[in-house]
């Protein structure tokens, strides 16, 4: 019964999380992107790999960094803005 | 009247750091804006030691997480190495536009929610869950000795993972030779595309669970300890609701 304890950590660690949500791991997706295909093993960051660095499209590259960040700089803000409507601390008070 | 405010100031300075923050003592007794000026540099003056301190935090803060944000302007150019930031041309949003149209693109944002929704649902919850069977052993010793080998994969290399993965689920490990013994010939679960998702899934979580607990268990420590300080003030039953 201590996970009510365990609510605000949780709830703060979920937060941060959504920040990242459309980094999936670079590095272990690229050593396997090839046994199943690009249709099924390419991601988000694998494809800024590909297309940017490879191909030497930069700009368009960026674009999907920033579009990232984007999104998960609004993810963060929304769902602090939900945790405080939901009587919880989240990640900051303004 | 302009006696006791000194008195007042001189003491908060003399105490030291949060008493000269607060603007009761000084504010009161002498003139408000000859306290706040003094209050500013005095603050700066006194703390120079710790903001000496943060310097090589702001530094690091500012070098590699801010600085590289003006990166960004590449999205907005027709960028080439040899002219530059500042001679590559400006092209407006269309890098967004050719983005946007390429169908490999929305393919892989597919495939990375798919991936991150897993990962969400089937990753986020194990270290909460596995902190509180830690924190319910009863034996310090083996609970010590466990949390330190769950850690343990957190420092092994994808590359290691990824061939440990291979070895067991691929197309000459154990689990191939079983559902060949059950009828199903030809099961090669790290070359499936539609098993992918949750691959990648399995290996975040073996990866990364124990090293995800330790903040858990900072919490679970944390809450126990007050708990055992609550039913002495407002809720006398929250003591039976916290457990161990």
């Amino acid at each position: 019964m201590t996970l009510p304890g365990l609510l605000p950590v949780t709830i703060l660690l979920l937060i941060l999380n959504l920040g990242t949500i459309l980094s999936v791991g670079f590095e272990q997706i690229l050593l396997q992107r090839d046994n199943v295909g690009p249709e099924a093993g390419e991601v988000l960051d694998t494809y800024v790999y590909f297309h940017g660095i490879i191909d030497g499209a930069w700009g368009p590259s960026a674009a999907v960094g920033l579009v990232k960040g984007l999104i998960g700089t609004g993810l963060i803000l929304g769902a602090n803005k939900l945790a405080h409507l939901f009587g919880q601390e989240g990640v900051y008070r303004t | 009247m302009n006696e006791p405010g000194t008195r007042l100031l001189r003491r908060s300075r003399a105490t030291g750091t949060a008493d000269a923050d607060t603007p009761s003592g000084p504010v009161r007794g002498a003139g408000p804006p000859r306290a706040r000026r003094r209050t500013v540099w005095q603050r700066v003056r006194r703390d120079r030691t710790l903001l000496l301190l943060t310097l090589p935090g702001l530094a690091f803060f500012a070098v590699f997480h801010y600085l590289p944000l003006f990166g960004y302007v590449v999205a907005f150019q027709d960028y080439q190495p040899f002219l530059g930031f500042g001679g590559s041309p400006w092209v407006g949003l269309s890098n967004f536009a050719t983005t946007f149209a390429d169908p490999a693109f929305w393919s892989a944002t597919l495939n990375t929610v798919t991936i991150t929704l897993l990962q969400l649902v089937f990753f986020f919850p194990a270290p909460i869950l596995l902190a509180l069977l830690l924190n319910s052993m009863l034996s310090n010793t083996l609970r010590r000795f466990v949390q330190s080998v769950v850690y343990l994969p957190h420092f092994i290399g994808w590359v290691i993972i990824v061939s440990i993965s291979q070895e067991i689920l691929g197309g000459t490990g154990p689990i191939t030779h079983l559902f060949d013994a059950l009828g199903l010939d030809g099961v090669d679960l790290t070359t499936n595309p539609h098993f992918f998702p949750f691959l990648v899934t399995l290996q975040v979580i073996w990866k990364n669970t124990g090293w995800g607990t330790i903040i858990y268990l900072a919490a679970l420590v944390g809450s126990t300890s007050s708990c055992t300080r609550r039913p002495r003030s407002t809720v006398p039953t929250a003591g039976a609701g916290c457990g161990t």
